[in-house]
């Protein structure tokens, strides 16, 4: 089966003539959970744009095995589901309920499909209350689940985020983590950009390396505890393998690396034991 | 600027409410129509107790009413005061060496009474409905196609550019600045006019990709669908003739 | 300030109104792209926000019109940008009213695709401050322009109207100098940080994303 997303050299330049991008190159399996990382400035954002075909550069992309190009951009976004950073900009209807309506309309669905898609979308993200009140009066939290059930009515089959966890309180973000979690247990590709490194190993199971090219991709247990490659990016590890790395480094005899609180505990108590 | 929130009432239910948007809009248009082309006092007086009629009918809140009142009854004032003063007439009374014009009172009256009633009729209008079922009865009553984008859009973003424009004012205050009536101020007010206008197209810009990705190509689907019941006709009807009636009235008055 | 209020103009003045602005929008709409509609929108949200700034006069205060500002940011679109803004300001604010939305649609609008026209004659000057100079004098036109008109409307009402046009032609007078000092620096701020902002392409269509 062709991979969800392929992409093959791709560059692009700002207009101002910075370089964005510089061959990029990388394929994700369908079904997958892939977390981006990389420092500000590393093209994150403009990647993901390309995804969606809204930007065009050097190289190409294939999404489903489809290549990104004009005559394919209306399939290539009935599939691709693109979530951006800032929920004002993405629920930009006077009511939420005609914000999620917006894309299964403009997919050509009967009203009864789109009333379908859209509640049940709502639902998924628990705000089926909010569904008449204007995008503007949600809480912050809700806004950014509303922006991805704007995308979920759609029903893609590739699911692409940026920075769904940024400025959540510590409650929404649960929030948001369970409900990618959900998805991706129905088989959803999803490519999350995300700066906050504690979360990627319970949403992802790859995380991708960006840094204008792609710096590494591999299981998210390998790539996580490569000390060096994520401090050379200005990353951080996840708090517990950086613990764990730690003691390793200092000499503790530790197995795999742990990940959750869970796996901690169990490693924890086998260093006291010996 | 809390009237921002013109449909702060919506949620209530009154006979207005439960109007169909659509034809609520186009009874109540005939009947402002009716009312700001009258041309005599006493059936303008009349017009404007029938709008204060609707507002009551539509037990929108009267206190809220009245606020946003206030300022176009002030645009209106210089009418009644100066239009005495200056304009010629047969009937004139002289006072202190002044001549008041006894029609020139009764056009700025007429104005003003005219003026009030139209405004008033706003309430039950557009008080009624939540502005965006408003801005789609517009669109099924013939308003353009990107007009109606505009509407919608433009109305979706008003309360964020005006709270990211407070929070821009509120840091200069907070550096010490306070409007003067001078050039400095000016410069000021400029520029943070000019950041909040390369605030908004920039957001234009992400807001199009947020739509081009949902599959936007300049066209809106038609969502709402309206439906018109008998009770709706008879309302309709009952406007009308008082739109109707007044203009009758009022040429038996004028002749 | 500049808005005519409801039960003040007759019959003819309104249907004209609503006439030319309908055949002006015509004009100035033909051939949107897609991408112009949301610039558009949120500039009008922007023009909205403007009218609301309070500029103090001595003891008082006047409100910004800022229909110049949207002539030179959105070019021949600006006509429908002035007549959304206007529209929500009669039903948000009861400034102006329903009856002469038409009328006040002119009395701005024209004004605003004048400034454009006034702004874009600065091409021809390679003084480094020309974006200054042409904002202020662009920003002039546009309410004074606005106030012309509404004067000329009510001098149709009537000998007895001639005072109260004046008056409000007076009162206006500081808002256009206001206005004129306001402008200019917004221009120069747009030139120096985002100048694409004052570049209408061709035929007056606004840039696209």
């Amino acid at each position: 089966m062709n991979p969800a997303i392929e992409v093959i050299g791709l560059s692009y330049r700002y207009p101002d003539g910075t370089l964005a991008l510089d061959g990029v190159e990388f394929s994700i399996e369908r079904s997958t959970s892939v977390a981006l990382l990389g420092p500000n400035g590393a093209g994150k954002s403009t990647l993901l744009l390309h995804l969606n075909g809204l930007l065009g550069a050097k190289g190409s992309v294939s999404i489903l095995g489809k290549k990104v190009e004009e005559a394919n951009l209306p399939w290539v976004r009935e599939r691709v589901g693109l979530v951006f950073q800032d929920p004002e900009d993405q629920l930009f209807m006077p009511s939420l309920w005609e914000d999620v309506a917006f894309g299964p309309r403009n997919l050509g669905l009967s009203n009864r499909e789109v009333e379908e898609n859209t509640s049940w979308a709502l639902k998924v993200v628990g705000l089926s209350e909010m569904a008449e009140k204007c995008p503007h009066n949600l809480s912050f939290g809700q806004k950014k689940r509303a922006a991805l059930a704007s995308v979920l009515s759609m029903k893609p089959e590739v699911l692409v985020l940026d920075e769904p966890t940024s400025n959540l309180d510590p409650r929404s973000k649960e929030e948001v983590i369970s409900l990618i979690c959900d998805l991706k247990k129905k088989g959803t590709t999803i490519l999350t950009a995300i700066h906050d490194v504690n979360i990627v190993p319970r949403i992802a199971d790859q995380v991708l390396l960006l840094d204008r090219r792609v710096v590494e991709l591999g299981p998210a247990r390998e790539v996580l505890v490569k000390r060096g490659l994520l401090k050379g990016l200005g990353l951080d590890l996840p708090t517990i393998p950086d613990l764990f790395c730690t003691l390793k480094d200092d000499g503790y005899e530790i197995g795999d690396i742990p990940f959750t609180t869970d796996e901690a505990l169990a490693a924890l108590a086998g260093l006291i034991e010996k | 600027m809390s009237h921002l929130e013109i449909d702060g009432y919506s949620h209530l239910s009154s006979p207005i409410h439960r109007w169909d948007p659509r034809v609520k809009i186009v009874s109540m248009l005939v009947l402002i129509f009716s009312i700001v082309l009258l041309k005599s006092l006493a059936v303008a007086l009349l017009g404007l107790a029938i709008s204060i009629g609707l507002l009551l009918i539509s037990r929108l809140p009267f206190a809220y009413v009245s606020q946003g009142i206030k300022w176009p009854a002030l645009f209106l004032l210089p009418f009644p005061l100066i239009l005495p003063l200056t304009m010629d007439g047969d009937m004139a009374l002289t006072l202190y060496g002044l001549s008041f014009s006894v029609e020139g009172l009764e056009q700025g009256l007429l104005m003003m009474t005219r003026g009030l009633a139209a405004v008033v009729l706003i309430y039950p209008i557009f008080g009624s409905s939540p502005f965006n079922t408003t801005i789609h009865a517009m669109r099924s009553l013939g308003l353009p196609e990107t007009v109606t984008q505009i509407f919608l859009f433009a109305y979706r973003y008003l309360f964020l550019l005006r709270e990211q424009f407070t929070s821009m004012t509120r840091s200069l205050s907070s550096k010490g600045f306070t409007k003067k009536t001078d050039l400095p101020t000016a410069r000021v007010l400029g520029a943070a006019l000019g950041m909040l206008f390369i605030r908004s197209y920039e957001r234009s810009d992400r807001i199009y990709k947020a739509m081009v990705s949902r599959g936007y190509n300049g066209h809106l689907p038609d969502s709402e669908r309206f439906k018109i019941n008998g009770f709706d006709l008879v309302k309709a009807l009952m406007v009308l003739v008082l739109a109707f009636g007044l203009q009758g009235l009022d040429h038996l008055a004028v002749v | 300030m500049v808005h005519i209020s409801d039960g003040v103009l007759p019959l003819e003045v309104l249907a004209a109104g609503f006439v030319l602005s309908g055949i002006l929008l015509f004009l100035t709409l033909r051939g949107v792209r897609a991408e112009e509609i949301p610039r558009i929108s949120l500039i009008t949200a922007a023009l909205f926000v403007a009218s609301l700034v309070h500029f103090p006069v001595g003891p008082t205060s006047v409100h910004l019109i800022m229909n110049g500002l949207a002539g030179i940011i959105l070019g021949k679109r600006a006509f429908v940008s002035v007549l959304v803004a206007l529209t929500l300001q009669a039903i948000f604010f009861q400034h102006g009213g329903i009856s002469v939305i038409g009328v006040n649609s002119l009395n701005m609008g024209i004004p605003a695709l004048l400034a454009w026209q006034v702004f874009e004659r600065r091409r021809g000057f390679g003084y480094p401050r020309r974006e200054i100079v042409f904002g202020a004098v662009a920003g002039a036109v546009a309410v004074l322009g606005a106030v012309l008109l509404l004067s000329a409307e009510l001098l149709l009402l009537g000998e007895g109207f001639s005072e109260i046009a004046t008056l409000v032609l007076m009162a206006h007078i500081p808002i256009v100098i206001i206005e004129a000092a306001v402008l200019g620096t917004t221009a120069g701020y747009l030139d120096k940080v985002k100048p694409e902002m004052l570049v209408p392409a061709k035929a007056g269509q606004i840039r696209g994303a």
